[in-house]
């Protein structure tokens, strides 16, 4: 054995960090430079996400959810880090990839209802125009779909004449024309009614479930992160914590929250915790049998200046 | 749904926007089109003009054949006459023969004396009567008594000659009564040892004595009197047609004689772009025709033409440069307009586009998209431009074929520019502070700087007009203008910056938001930089240009006529003509001077040089131009001290006569017995040019003059009838000239080029100053989108209709302010800069334009415009969006 292949086998030991996940972000930076002034983004941001599942990630605003929905999206590229989706490396791909990838690969949502649709088009054309892009002529499927997402009147109404929440659906369509294996929404459900929204989440979800297709929808709308499975928080650029929910034996639904620990060890604790606490600049970390313990730092008089 | 219809559905939801693009295309081609055809059509009826002008027969390409000794190798019939005729025809080159008409053909005797038989010999000291042949005559005269010459007549025994030839001659009426002719008279003329008799066949009258077939032989129809000079005798000379056989005796009688065919030029078929290659073919044509004669009697061409043509291409040459001026700097502008409203047009097109390259939309596809969509919109009225420019009288360029093609094509790549810097992802946000240089904007805008400095440092050393115009100093101009709106892009946020920071110390909201508004750079404001500030320049340089030549030809008309009007003659004005005149109507006073323009000046040798003098009351002549732009020289008071003769006369004259020292002092001789000795120390400056003669000029006081009698009259008053004046003293002069201020600045104004011009000048500053309003309309609808919505904002906010109002002002104002007011100081100084450059002589009667008048009334009213459209503009885009309600504002503007 020479030590390359030596090297390749400790490698092979553990499976790759991710390797059968859907969508993958592994210490994903983007840095925005505007004017000199650099804003980091994303900072070492780490994700993954199943195929088939449908997943919110919530966040202060500023957090950077955007940020990151662009990039899995292929409209941004990253300045740093890996992501993958559906096995393609967004950091990597060539224009042309990136291309194919926004059309076979992706559909997704923005926040505001006008900006999903072009305005002097209808419903029918709308979805028609990526299927178009993709050259793809599919006569029956832009019907179907519309009337899969209960929008099918609007089909030749342009977006003007449709409500908020007709609007969002149409995008839905317009998103799965070209049957992707990711969907990805950016607060759909921000401008709208509580009545609405929950419509429009109903068929983001029904979406998701009748075509395989991965979900993630950003959001701050309480409703709908408590109806995922999971919910991804975003803070200053990480994912700093999930909350996974399960049926409970008395039929209620049990949300339990976890802290994310990146591949280096690294966690954020929650700021709600940390300020009870009092817990600042450097905690005391006990290893017990099954579990860490955290203690506020005792301080000294020299470190009191 | 096909791409047709997405293309249609974008188009349609543009329709304002679409209908003001193709509206401007439509304007633009058909204004440059027009333009380009108008001028080329321009020229040929100035050129056309000119040659209708001149003098009949003029213009006329003339072969002459001296036939001399060998009476056997020359034409001795009508039929050899005409065949050699045809054998020139022949030589002429394909360019110039289809504008040559059908040759007269012509063969006369040099001037033979009469030796006895006329009656009137006595009157006149000397007599001349010549025999000529001249093809055609049958169809231009009438006999009124005898008939036309026999076939032959039997020789004649004279006294002393003996047997001499006799040959029959056809006179005119006039001639016959002039010369004392009668049919039957026989007369001999000729040599004492190559004689012949002449005897008068029949007396004709002329059909139509205007008509050009008499131009070259008008001493067929009045015998010409010569006066001899210094003596009260005077000579006749004329001249009668024979026919075929008496001209075969004259070619058979070894007298020497002159052979003429004379080609007219036929004006209306010619055109100016055949200038250049004609005058080439006349030179073709004289080498062909001294070559084909080489052999036997020599032959010449002469034409009066070349000269005309080469005048005619220098004049041409200046308004070319003038029209290229014009031309570039519309198309330019034209140009800038057209990406302005391309910019309107696809400006919110970009929400939809971005969503489509998010939505897999390759860049091609969105390029094809949007080159076609503004293709769609621009085509249909470029070709109507062009077809509106075609339907204006005169002739196709390339210019006016490129002009649609340049506008059209460019405005797709301006769509395309526009699109292809498209983000599938909002990259581009309007809201950050302008981003700084880039590399190769930087050596651009270095470039067109440096250009610009060299076109015009080429222009003042060189000049504008000349032969070789070449593209750089014809773009000069306009990459000057292009350069200054450059530096003012560059330049102008920074003191905006300052004030939008004084702004922001003070408590008032508006202020600070409108100046920090302004400062931002943004592409928008680039274009209406570029199109305002060389707009506005153009229109200010085209008004003072045309200022400038309205001023040089009021100013040369008076230099040309030296007064309000002035008479000139061989002979002297009695007082009877004198006072004749003066009592012409308009005629308000009469100054009488003495003028020679065949003096001598003697400095003590008996060899004198040909000078012009003019006896004038100096003081009396300031007084008669009072008012004019006429500035005359002081008399000189005393002799110099050191002058070799202090008892001369001081006079003024040409800087190279005052630079002679003679040792013995200087000497004028001049008609009327004048000899006056002068003292010619202070050189003449700027006198009017009261004569053409080339002869250096001195100007002396008339009172120096013993007895004078005028020969020339200076006249003060206006709307003088030139004919009037010619008329008070016609029996008594011959040579006689009578022009008046008005008549040669009319002759000026009036001349087809300078019409041209003028118009040209006008069009343009009518153009460049709606261009400039357009240009602040299309910049008030470029960000109207963006800035309602931002007004909406600021109204939840608290801001009042009047302060959105305010912002607006504020935002778009200084940009406009800024590129108006540099416009106007650009366009005062171009005159300055590039005027010496441009030689607008030729307009002025040959008089250098040297200074172009700014009249600050032209560049008022354009400022004044300005900012009375911002603000209404202003004022109407706030009341627009005012009425809408802002919940949808708000709601639509999220598309941005
Ligand atoms: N195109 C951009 N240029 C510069 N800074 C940006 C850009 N997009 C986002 N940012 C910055 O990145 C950070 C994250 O933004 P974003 O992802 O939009 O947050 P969220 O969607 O969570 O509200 C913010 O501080 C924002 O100002
Ligand atoms: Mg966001």
């Amino acid at each position: 054995m020479t030590y390359t292949d030596l090297a390749a086998e400790a490698v092979r030991q553990k499976p790759v960090f991710g390797e059968h996940a859907h969508i993958l972000c592994d210490n994903l930076v983007r840095i925005f430079k505007t004017d000199g002034v650099e804003v980091v983004a994303l900072q070492g941001l780490d994700l993954l996400i199943d195929r088939g599942e449908l997943v919110a990630v919530v966040g202060a605003s500023g957090s950077g959810k955007s940020t990151l929905l662009n990039i899995l999206s292929g409209l941004d590229v990253p300045t740093a880090g890996l992501a993958r989706v559906a096995g393609t490396d967004l950091l990597t791909m060539s224009g042309r990839d990136r291309l194919k990838y926004r059309r076979e690969t992706v559909g997704f949502i923005w926040q505001q209802t006008a900006r999903n649709l072009i305005p002097y088009l209808s419903s029918l054309e709308n979805i028609r125009l990526p299927m178009r892009f993709a050259g793809k002529r599919d006569r029956k499927r832009p019907a179907e779909l519309l009337d899969m997402l209960g929008v099918a009147h609007c089909a030749d109404r342009r977006p003007a004449q449709m409500s908020g929440g007709e609007q969002q659906r149409v995008a839905i369509a317009v998103a799965l024309a070209n049957e992707p294996q990711v969907i990805l929404a950016d607060e759909p459900t921000g401008e709208l009614d509580t009545e609405t929204s929950a419509e429009v989440f109903g068929a983001l979800r029904r979406a998701g479930s009748e075509f395989g297709v991965t979900v993630v929808i950003v959001t701050h709308d309480p409703q709908v992160s408590e109806q995922v499975d999971r919910t991804i928080g975003i803070r200053d650029g990480r994912t700093s914590s999930e909350t996974l929910r399960r049926v409970g034996d008395s039929g209620t639904v049990i949300a339990e929250e976890y802290a994310v620990l990146d591949r280096v060890g690294r966690l954020q604790l929650p700021r709600n915790f940390t300020s009870a606490l009092n817990l600042e600049r450097r905690v005391r970390l006990e290893l017990e049998r099954d579990h860490i313990g955290v203690w506020p730092d005792r301080p000294r008089e020299e470190d009191n200046e | 749904m096909s791409p047709l219809t997405v293309l249609i559905r974008l188009i349609r939801s543009r329709a304002a926007a679409a209908l003001v693009l193709a509206l401007l295309i439509l304007v633009a081609v058909s204004l440059v089109s027009g333009l380009a055809r108008r001028f080329e059509g321009a020229y040929d009826t100035a050129l056309r003009a000119q040659l209708g002008r001149a003098l009949p027969g003029t213009t006329d390409l003339l072969v002459s054949q001296l036939g001399t000794a060998d009476p056997t190798r020359r034409p001795s019939s009508p039929e050899e006459i005409t065949g050699s005729g045809r054998t020139w025809h022949g030589l002429l080159a394909p360019e110039l023969s289809a504008f040559v008409g059908e040759a007269q053909a012509r063969v006369n005797t040099l001037r033979e004396p009469v030796i006895e038989g006329l009656p009137n010999s006595t009157r006149a000291a000397d007599q001349f009567t010549d025999v000529t042949w001249l093809s055609g005559t049958e169809r231009h005269i009438t006999y009124v008594a005898g008939g036309p010459p026999a076939a032959s007549s039997p020789p004649v025994k004279h006294a002393k000659l003996g047997l001499v030839p006799s040959i029959d001659l056809a006179v005119s009426a006039r001639t016959a009564e002039m010369m004392e002719m009668k049919v039957g008279t026989v007369f001999f003329v000729g040599t004492h040892n190559l004689a012949y008799s002449l005897k008068i066949s029949g007396i004709w009258r002329a059909n139509d004595p205007a008509s050009p077939y008499w131009a070259r032989v008008k001493r067929l129809l009045e015998p010409e009197i010569k006066n001899i000079r210094h003596s009260q005798a005077f000579e006749m000379w004329g001249e009668g047609l024979t026919g075929a056989e008496g001209f075969a005796l004259l070619a058979k009688s070894s007298s020497t004689l002159h052979y003429q065919w004379g080609y007219p030029v036929i004006p209306a078929k010619v055109t100016a772009e055949h200038a250049p290659s004609l005058i080439g073919a006349v030179k073709a044509f004289e080498a062909a025709v001294t070559k084909h004669s080489a052999t036997g009697d020599a032959a010449s061409v002469s034409s009066g033409i070349t000269p005309l043509l080469e005048g005619f291409l220098r004049e041409l040459g200046t308004t070319q440069t003038i029209m290229w001026l014009v031309l570039a700097a519309l198309l330019g502008v034209a140009l800038g307009v057209t990406a302005l409203a391309v910019n309107l047009f696809t400006d919110r097109l970009e929400p939809g586009f971005q969503l489509m390259r998010g939505r897999g939309a390759s860049p091609a596809q969105l390029l094809t998209l949007g080159g076609l969509s503004v293709a769609v919109v621009t085509l249909p009225p470029a070709v109507a431009g062009y077809l509106i420019g075609v339907a204006v009288p005169g002739r196709t360029t390339a210019v006016a074929v490129a002009a649609p093609v340049l506008i059209g094509v460019g405005a797709v790549l301006f769509a395309l520019f526009g699109v292809g810097r498209l983000r599938p992802y909002g990259a581009r946000r309007h809201d950050l502070a302008g981003s700084g240089t880039s590399a190769p904007r930087l050596v651009f805008d270095g470039l067109v700087v440096v250009l610009a400095v060299v076109g015009v440092v080429l222009i003042r050393q060189r000049g504008l007009t000349t032969d070789t115009g070449d593209p750089l100093t014809i773009a000069a101009p306009s990459l000057l203008t292009l350069a200054v709106s450059l530096i003012v892009l560059r330049l102008y946020p920074y003191p905006l910056r300052l004030v939008s920071r004084l702004a922001a110390r003070s408590t008032a909201a508006v202020p600070f938001l409108g100046a920090a508004g302004a400062a931002r750079s943004r592409a928008l404001t680039a274009l209406p930089v570029l199109i305002l500030l060389p707009a506005t320049a153009i229109t200010v340089f085209g008004s003072s240009l045309s200022a400038g030549l309205s001023q040089a030809q009021e100013e040369a008309a008076w230099r040309l006529t030296g007064a309000g009007a002035r008479m000139a003659a061989d002979h002297p004005f009695s007082a009877a003509a004198v006072e004749r005149v003066r009592r012409v109507a308009g005629v308000e006073q009469v100054l009488p001077a003495f003028l020679d323009t065949t003096a001598q000046l003697r400095d003590g040798t008996p060899h004198g040089i040909p000078v012009t003098f003019l006896a004038v009351d100096l003081k009396a002549y300031r007084e008669l131009v009072e008012g004019s732009p006429l500035g005359l020289p002081a008399a000189p008071t005393a002799v110099p001290a050191g002058w070799p003769t202090p008892d001369a006369t001081p006079v003024l004259a040409h800087p190279q006569i005052t630079r002679l020292r003679p040792p013995n002092g200087l000497e004028v001789r001049a008609d009327q017995g004048v000899t006056l000795p002068i003292a010619a120390t202070a050189a003449l400056d700027g006198f009017p040019r009261i004569t053409d003669s080339p002869n250096p000029l001195i100007v002396g006081p008339y009172s120096a003059l013993r007895d004078p009698k005028p020969t020339m009259l200076l006249i003060r008053g206006s709307g003088i009838d030139p004919a009037q004046l010619r008329a008070a003293v016609a029996e008594e002069t011959t040579h006689l000239t009578a022009l008046t201020h008005e008549g040669v600045l009319a002759s000026m104004t009036g001349s087809p080029m300078s019409g041209v011009m003028h118009n040209a000048l006008l069009v343009t500053v009518v153009a460049m100053a709606g261009y400039c309003l357009i240009a602040v309309l299309l910049s008030l609808a470029l960000g109207s989108a963006e800035r309602t919505r931002t007004a909406s904002l600021l109204r939840t906010l608290g801001l009042s209709g009047r302060q959105a109002r305010t912002l607006t002002l504020l935002e778009i104002g200084p940009i406009i302010g800024i590129a108006a007011i540099t416009g106007l100081g650009l366009g005062s100084g171009l005159p300055q800069v590039i005027g010496a450059g441009i030689d607008l002589s030729g307009y002025a009667g040959g008089i250098p334009v040297d200074h172009y008048a700014f009249s600050p009334v032209l560049p008022g009213l354009l400022a004044l415009g300005i900012t009375a459209l911002t603000i209404a503009g202003v004022s109407a885009v706030t009341a627009v969006s005012g009425r809408r309600s802002l919940g949808t504002v708000l709601r639509i503007g999220d598309q941005e």
